[in-house]
């Protein structure tokens, strides 16, 4: 599958390109010179990879289909399966980066819909950190952190205050004035628009689950 | 001025239309036509016709000077030299007026401006070559012997093949015996036979054959520290390093045996298994021990002499001192070598820190006889034979991480490919598995690839991830199968890693004593890759083997024997022609004050005689010296003050501009303004000389006599060869001529010459030949 990645593919940081691999290569989220186009399918990148080892994911694999100019790539579960690890950043002989690929597909996928269901859970990062002006791990992964951690983990959370000022720490959030000046920069830059913007196709999209969206096909 | 009435042919180039679109051809006919010159013109004089009317007029109207106008000089003086040559005229005879890049290009004026220009600069050269004298090439005979730098096989290779054509060879080697990196390597793959070749049954006749040979000259233990002089006549300063024990030595080994001290073995690779004082391997050459002055206890300060008490031929030394030696050689080549690329720096791999990843290097010493475990295959954790066996390819090759290198080092799947037959042959048990990512058998390799699979060697398609240590220290190969896309785990009691062949040290230090240009891979770059493999930057240095580029045994004696065929040539041509335009002095005028021993070349010495001698091969005609001597006795052969002088009578014009431009780069940058298409006013008036500093007080004071507007000198950049010295004394030249002159009205100047820099050239030219005279 070779399909012309114009039209479908613009949107918030991918650059109108004929490829996807030039969407990569343009996008503010790789560096200038990421070997895509030199990548020799060695596996370093597979075989270095902790997500690979215990899920489908294959980044060696990724990287063709990109190379390929497979679209359906945009599509593919696996690609959310990468924890940015970077270790095949770090590894590949051509001065490839599968982790910074990745990340020009998920924000693919964003754009066509497809990928809001694996962020959704994340607005709430955003939201709280609109709010206090530092990052807060949401409410809603405390059950989660608990099995992950022990229950020690909400005691040492709800008596966090106490525990630094006991070593002789001040509070750890931003004073009022600090969060004033964070919103004016979130304002500014567009941040509200984007997340409500998100959140509104995000209920449409899980209303009409639709896979993918091909404009003009 | 003195003029001679002999006739001049003056022949004007078209250059089908570059010169006649904008000069008036008839005119300047015309205006150069007088009672002692000849005019004729061409479409094209390089073509052969061209050139035939030229040697057929020299003949036909019995011309004794010729005078070009055409293009610049840069681009078909030699070619024009030589025309006038075959006519039977000295090719001091012939001037070239630049009509093309320097007038038809470079100016934006009227037909008539430009034609007046192309006038003047056309009887500027026929005044000059009027005052011309003959100049007689100078032959200097070249040194028939040659110095090979590196004992490994190519300069064992290249040194034998010019010893058998009668060349008288010096061969220069750092360590204590010849042999280099093939001694270590035990077996080698060929190309036509499936078997592994003994490397020492190969390579231990030809070091006795270099040991024995009457026409080698073999220095051990010794590093090139300096070479001067030019190509055909080298000096080379090299220091004989102490080895504390003297040429009486038989080798009987005595010493070795007492010597209480144990060190490093570099040749099975950093093993704890040799003596202070030792021969580096059995077959050594030449048969000399030597001490090893970090480790031996006397001559680290304490009390030892077993060594000298048991020599029965008294061949300790340990008062030894280095020696400088000095060698006249034509011609050197550099077969320096390679070094291993060092593992550790893919720390992933566990080099240096799993005591059983070993390089394909020590797996050779491992199967060596003369190695550390005297051929047995044997991991080195516990010397028990491993079942399990995984090689890594390009480590360090073909990687873009600024701890390895882009390139193939080219030999390494087929080192790979010949351990793992090696293993196979020997011990059919044991499994060995290949990690590549592209096998490269080329040629006729590729049978060697096949019988290597017909072994049961296993293949798996994938550059491993990293390599893990269990607790009883066998390893885990992680590796992704990218032909089935399965990440493997592959267990492993050795891991052996195909290291990258790199350019050693001693090539990028021989290349900068060289002064040699190196690729961006840091080895030492050929002159053209296809036509050119063996030749570097420098006339009469040549290169071959590893020291070029990474390659294997076959590839590197085919072209240790194409470098010493290229150094034979070179010899036989028996002597070179230097450049005859450098500097003469004329005794009958010199007063012998030295004060042109100032020559910041050190061109020029005082002979036995107490005569000023002028050194033709360091001269380069920069002209420093002629400013120096007050008695006049010192010019430039071509440029003589009275050839200047001429050339300024023949093409100043009231109102011009009158620019003195050194020949190399700065003749060049005004060449470029005119190529480039930029322009600047037609009455600026160029002439070319060595450098500025042979401007003299006269001529700038005949520019201004004859109604100059303003005089420019353009020097040498300081990044060039020559202006790097000259520069700055082409700067006090200049302002001492300031001060003489009082510089009427700000109208002399000096500036920097820079190629890309054309533009800025161009506008000096525009805003000096513009400026208003001030009275």
């Amino acid at each position: 599958m070779s399909e012309k990645a114009t039209g479908t593919l613009s949107g918030y940081d991918t650059p109108e390109c004929e490829t996807l691999a030039e969407i990569v290569k343009r996008s503010l989220r790789t560096s200038d010179s990421i070997g895509i186009d030199r990548c020799i399918q060695c596996g370093a990148c597979t075989a270095s990879c902790p997500a690979a080892r215990f899920t489908d994911y294959n980044p060696r694999e990724i990287v063709k289909r990109v190379m390929e100019n497979d679209c359906s790539v945009i599509g593919d579960e696996t690609i959310w399966n990468c924890f940015y690890c970077y270790t095949c950043h770090l590894r590949c002989p051509r001065n490839n980066s599968p982790s910074q690929v990745v990340q020009v597909l998920r924000q693919l996928s964003i754009n066509e819909g497809t990928g809001l269901d694996k962020i959704d859970m994340l607005f709430e990062y955003g939201i709280i950190f609109a709010e206090i002006g530092v990052s807060k791990l949401p409410p809603l992964f405390f059950e989660q952190m608990e099995t992950d951690f022990d229950e020690h983990w909400l005691e040492f959370k709800e008596n966090l205050d106490e525990v630094r000022s006991e070593l002789g720490l001040g509070p750890i959030g931003i004073r009022d004035n600090g969060r004033g000046e964070i919103r004016a920069i979130l304002e500014g830059t567009g941040f509200f628009e984007r997340v409500g913007r998100l959140e509104q196709t995000a209920t449409t999209e899980t209303d009409s689950k639709q896979s993918f969206r091909r404009d003009g096909k | 001025m003195n003029q001679s009435n002999e006739q001049v042919g003056v022949f004007i180039c078209h250059c089908g239309g570059n010169i006649s679109d904008t000069v008036d051809i008839k005119s300047l006919k015309q205006a150069i036509n007088t009672s002692n010159t000849i005019v004729f013109d061409h479409e094209y004089l390089c073509s052969n016709l061209g050139q035939n009317l030229i040697k057929k007029n020299i003949a036909r109207c019995s011309l004794k000077k010729v005078v070009i106008g055409a293009c610049t000089p840069a681009k078909h003086e030699k070619l024009f030299k030589k025309c006038v040559d075959d006519a039977g005229l000295n090719p001091a005879m012939l001037e070239v007026a630049n009509i093309r890049e320097q007038c038809s290009w470079a100016h934006s004026d009227d037909i008539d401006a430009v034609t007046q220009k192309a006038i003047s600069l056309v009887r500027g050269k026929v005044r000059r070559v009027q005052n011309a004298k003959p100049l007689e090439p100078i032959q200097i005979p070249i040194n028939p012997s040659a110095l090979v730098i590196g004992g490994g096989i190519a300069g064992i290779d290249a040194a034998l093949n010019l010893a058998n054509n009668g060349v008288h060879t010096y061969l220069v080697e750092r360590n204590a015996t010849i042999g280099g990196n093939s001694a270590k390597i035990g077996k080698i793959f060929s190309p036509e036979k499936l078997e592994e070749e003994c490397a020492m049954c190969s390579l231990s006749p030809l070091m006795n054959e270099v040991g024995l040979h009457p026409n080698i000259t073999l220095m051990s233990c010794s590093e090139v520290e300096n070479v001067s002089g030019s190509a055909g006549n080298f000096k080379v300063r090299v220091r004989k390093k102490a080895r504390y024990v003297n040429d009486n030595c038989m080798a009987c080994g005595r010493c070795s045996n007492v010597c209480p001290v144990f060190v490093e073995n570099d040749f099975n690779c950093g093993v704890k298994d040799k003596k202070a004082i030792s021969l580096s391997f059995a077959q050594a050459v030449p048969q000399i021990y030597s001490i090893d002055s970090e480790k031996c206890i006397n001559l680290t300060g304490g009390t030892c002499s077993r060594c000298q008490d048991v020599c029965k031929v008294g061949a300790i030394d340990f008062d030894q001192k280095d020696e400088i030696v000095e060698l006249n050689v034509g011609t050197i080549i550099a077969a320096t070598g390679f070094d291993e690329f060092d593992a550790s720096r893919k720390p992933q791999y566990g080099y240096g820190l799993f005591a059983n990843v070993v390089t394909q290097m020590e797996l050779a010493r491992i199967f060596g006889v003369n190695g550390p475990t005297e051929g047995k295959l044997a991991c080195p954790s516990n010397l028990s034979k491993p079942q399990r066996i995984v090689m890594i390819q390009c480590v360090g090759s073909r990687d873009e991480k600024p701890t390895g290198n882009r390139y193939c080092s080219r030999y390494c799947c087929m080192a790979a490919l010949k351990h793992a037959s090696l293993v196979k042959k020997k011990y059919p048990d044991v499994e060995v598995t290949i990690c590549y990512i592209d096998m490269r058998a080329f040629g006729l390799y590729e049978n060697y690839y096949r019988a290597a699979q017909d072994l049961g060697v296993s293949f798996v398609r994938g550059r491993p991830a990293e390599v893990i240590e269990k607790p009883d220290k066998s390893l885990v190969v992680k590796v992704e199968d990218t032909l089935t896309q399965k990440v493997r785990e592959i267990p492993a009691d050795l891991v052996v890693l195909s290291v990258a062949m790199e350019a050693s040290t001693g090539t990028r230090q021989i290349a900068q004593t060289l002064n040699v240009t190196l690729g961006e891979d840091g080895f030492i770059k050929e002159k053209h890759s296809k036509l050119k493999p063996v030749d570097t930057s420098r006339d009469g240095i040549f290169v071959c083997g590893t020291a070029q580029s990474p390659k294997d045994i076959t590839d590197t004696i085919a072209q240790s024997g194409l470098a010493a065929a290229r150094t034979c040539a070179f010899i036989s041509g028996g002597s070179i022609t230097l450049d005859p335009e450098i500097a003469r002095v004329d005794l009958s005028l010199c007063d012998g004050c030295g004060e042109c021993l100032k020559c910041p070349f050190d061109a020029i010495s005082m002979n036995d005689h107490g005569n000023v001698a002028i050194n033709p091969l360091v001269c380069n005609g920069c002209g420093y010296c002629t400013v120096l001597c007050d008695q006049k006795a010192i010019s430039i052969a071509g440029y003589t003050e009275e050839q200047i002088h001429a050339e300024i009578e023949g093409v100043l014009e009231k109102g011009d501009l009158l620019a003195f431009l050194s020949r190399n780069i700065a003749y060049a940058t005004a060449d470029n303004i005119g190529s480039s298409a930029a322009t600047y006013p037609a009455n600026t008036k160029i002439i070319r000389v060595p450098t500025t500093t042979i401007v003299t007080q006269s001529m700038i004071e005949q520019a201004f006599g004859a109604g100059a507007r303003a005089v420019l000198m353009v020097e040498e950049p300081t990044d060039d060869p020559i202006g790097e010295s000259v520069y700055s004394l082409a700067l006090d030249n200049f302002q001492k001529l300031k001060e003489e002159l009082g510089d009427p009205g700000g109208r002399i100047h000096f500036k920097k010459a820079y190629i890309p820099n054309y533009r800025g050239l161009a506008s000096t030219l525009t805003t000096l030949s513009q400026e208003e005279v001030g009275e």
